[in-house]
């Protein structure tokens, strides 16, 4: 049997290994991956929740956070395929013209 | 009435603000600005005077609150009674006179105008104490007549002895003035203590009737407002100021060194006797003062070959005098005395200014035979030099012997020390009178009579120092806090034989020439060194500064610059600038760093939380 804890497990893995990718990684690309894990996370647990109360709402939750993910999945690819013509690279590391 | 009050306190300031502000450039304008300003100031005194009189001399009060707080109010007003009436007619009647003098005096002066601004600021900040209704009011107005006393002693400030003496008389008139204030705020505290939080003198003075129980503190105070009195009026030790300050004009020393300034605190005492009297040891050791100061200051008056310091040692003399009477328990005879002293000792300075106008010098000694030449001057002096000396009718003997008898029955040794004064007096001051007018003439230059507004104020003066034993002023501000005071026929009679004795002995040595001090010569030559020297008090203050001051002054700057400075003020900055340096290192600057931080944080955080519930 699949209890509600189980997907929350799995919702707070996904986030961990998510939060491990923004940090460690030095690659924009996989960043950007890795935060669509967090995204992910968070929406399976809205889903579990929504299913454990039965109640829609956290499913309602969900679908904005797809269009929402969908759109920012959109811009950050544009703005890594921009930044990889004018600069050749996507490391962080070497992306610092907008620091200080 | 009041209004009245209000008008003859701010006039001489207005006509001090508009010499300032105005007519610097115009000296005519400026001199008369004063002079008008003052007199109408005395003319509005008269009327006030006389409108009370009236009235039977009611005591009238007005006063704005200046600064509320919030137990105490502080107020600015104007008292008229008996005691301030006459003390406004003193200073403005005697200082109109004196501006009138220094018109003439002053003439071809480079700072004409700003001699008469400030005289006209020393007018109305004497004038502020003398109608001050409370300690806060009074405090205020002293402060200001010590800067309008240094502003006027050092107007020849190019000359470094009047800039220094300047500063001299302001400095230790402070000294005395740091015990005043420290004194009115533990009056203001005793006060609170008996239930009403006041420095109003009228209800102080009914607040401290039914304040028994605190006697210690109460002498604690009056003693500690006499040290105002000390530095203002120039008493021992603190009275080594008034002798440098005769480096001023020499109408500011008749006004303010001889008449006016100097008897505020005199004037003080008197104002404040209900506080006095509840403390018997306080008023002995005032009196033990003021007969100790008046004994010293005459004996160092007998050596002084300067025409304006045997003056100024006199005023000390007379100030022992009258503190003495204070201390003795009369205030009535205390405020008598300054009153005929402030006639014939204005009279005497002014006299000396026309002398010193004529033969342009100082020194006694290269003076003489002025008699036929100045007679004017000649014979007012004469009028001051007997009024001083205290022989009958003159007002002076009155005023003296009333002192004289107060002492001859409450305190024996300071009647004899009285006693001693009063002939020393008369002899260093027959000395003076008899060597400028009548010995042999040591001028080559001819003298000539000084001009007729300088003349006019010492004949008026020379007037009212001749009558005005007979003006009942003792019985006129008797008060009921007064001890009564009996006429002791012996002691009249003996005093005025001692000074009678001791103008005779000054004649015969110095308008006849007669050696009677050579065999002592001897005898006195160690004495005259050491009050040639007076006393080497100077001296003593000197290698105090030079030793003590400096020393300390040196060790607290030491302190400031290697504890406050440099250990704490850089310190701090050091710190900051260290811990700074420090937590630059975590703004690193890159994004997932703060992810780190940030996601860590979270972490703990919860984790912290789980673990407490």
């Amino acid at each position: 049997m699949i209890t509600l804890n189980h997907y929350l497990i799995l919702s707070g893995c996904l986030f961990a290994v998510g939060m491990y990718g923004i940090m460690t990684r030095r690659n924009a690309l996989l960043i950007l991956l890795s935060v669509e894990l967090l995204l992910n996370a968070a929406n399976l647990s809205f889903v579990a929740y929504a299913r454990y109360r039965g109640d829609l709402t956290g499913q309602v939750f969900v679908f904005f956070t797809m269009v929402v993910a969908a759109c920012e999945v959109a811009i950050g690819l544009a703005v890594a395929i921009l930044l990889f013509r004018t600069r050749e690279t996507l490391n962080t590391d070497e992306i610092n013209t907008l620091k200080w | 009435m009041l209004a009245l009050g209000w008008l003859v306190l701010f006039l001489p300031l207005l006509a001090c603000l508009v010499i300032a502000g105005v007519t610097l450039k115009h000296e005519k304008i400026s001199s008369w600005l004063a002079c008008g300003a003052l007199a109408l100031s005395f003319l509005f005194s008269v009327i006030l005077f006389i409108g009370l009189a009236a009235q039977g001399f009611p005591t009238l009060q007005s006063a704005v609150t200046v600064l509320p707080l919030e137990h105490l109010r502080l107020e600015f007003g104007v008292l008229l009674d008996r005691l301030s009436l006459i003390m406004l007619l003193v200073v403005t009647g005697i200082g109109s006179g004196i501006f009138f003098y220094s018109t003439a005096y002053m003439k071809n002066d480079k700072g004409y105008s700003r001699y008469f601004a400030s005289l006209s600021l020393f007018a109305f900040s004497m004038l502020g104490i003398v109608v001050s209704t409370n300690f806060f009011q009074t405090f205020i107005f002293w402060e200001l007549v010590g800067v309008s006393s240094y502003l006027l002693i050092g107007h020849w400030y190019q000359k470094d002895e009047a800039a220094d003496a300047g500063k001299k008389a302001f400095i230790t008139t402070r000294v005395g003035d740091v015990g005043f204030l420290i004194g009115i705020l533990l009056l203001s505290s005793l006060a609170a203590a008996l239930g009403k939080q006041t420095l109003d003198f009228q209800a102080l003075s009914e607040l401290l009737g039914h304040g028994a129980g605190h006697e210690s503190m109460l002498t604690a105070i009056c003693l500690l407002v006499f040290c105002g009195v000390l530095g203002k009026s120039a008493q021992f030790p603190l009275h080594v100021w008034l002798p440098d300050a005769m480096e001023g004009p020499t109408p500011v020393s008749a006004l303010i060194h001889a008449a006016t300034m100097v008897a505020a605190g005199v004037y003080l005492l008197a104002r404040t006797y209900f506080l006095f009297v509840l403390s018997p040891s306080a008023l002995s050791i005032i009196a033990g003062i003021g007969g100790f100061t008046a004994l010293i200051a005459a004996t160092m008056a007998l050596v002084q070959p300067d025409i304006k310091k045997i003056l100024a040692y006199s005023t000390l003399s007379q100030l022992g005098y009258m503190v003495m009477a204070a201390g003795l328990g009369s205030s009535s005879a205390a405020m008598y005395h300054l009153v005929t002293h402030a006639f014939f000792k204005a009279l005497l300075f002014l006299g000396a200014g026309s002398v010193i106008h004529a033969l342009h010098t100082q020194s006694i000694w290269e003076m003489g035979g002025l008699f036929r030449k100045m007679p004017v001057t000649a014979w007012t002096f004469l009028a001051g030099f007997l009024a001083l000396a205290g022989v009958y009718p003159l007002s002076g003997f009155f005023s003296k012997d009333e002192i004289l008898t107060l002492a001859f029955t409450v305190n024996r040794p300071l009647f004899w020390i009285g006693a001693g004064t009063a002939f020393l007096t008369a002899f260093y001051m027959g000395r003076l009178f008899f060597t400028v007018f009548l010995s042999e003439p040591k001028w080559e230059k001819e003298p000539h009579e000084s001009p007729r507004v300088m003349t006019v104020p010492l004949v008026l003066l020379a007037f009212f120092a001749s009558i005005g034993g007979f003006l009942g002023l003792g019985t006129f501000l008797h008060s009921h806090y007064d001890l009564p005071i009996a006429w002791n026929f012996s002691v009249v009679v003996g005093s005025l034989a001692l000074s009678l004795t001791a103008i005779l002995l000054s004649y015969l040595i110095y308008a006849l020439d007669i050696p009677l001090l050579k065999p002592f010569e001897k005898l006195f030559s160690p004495a005259s060194g050491l009050l040639l020297k007076k006393y080497y008090m100077d001296d003593l203050y000197d290698a105090l500064v030079k030793h003590v001051q400096q020393n300390f002054a040196g060790l607290c700057d030491l302190f400031e610059r290697v504890v406050v400075v440099k250990g704490m003020v850089n310190g701090t900055a050091g710190l900051t600038g260290w811990a700074g340096d420090r937590l630059r290192r975590l703004q690193t600057g890159k994004v997932q760093f703060y992810a780190f931080a940030f996601s860590a944080g979270v972490t703990l955080i919860t984790l912290f939380w789980i673990v407490l519930r």
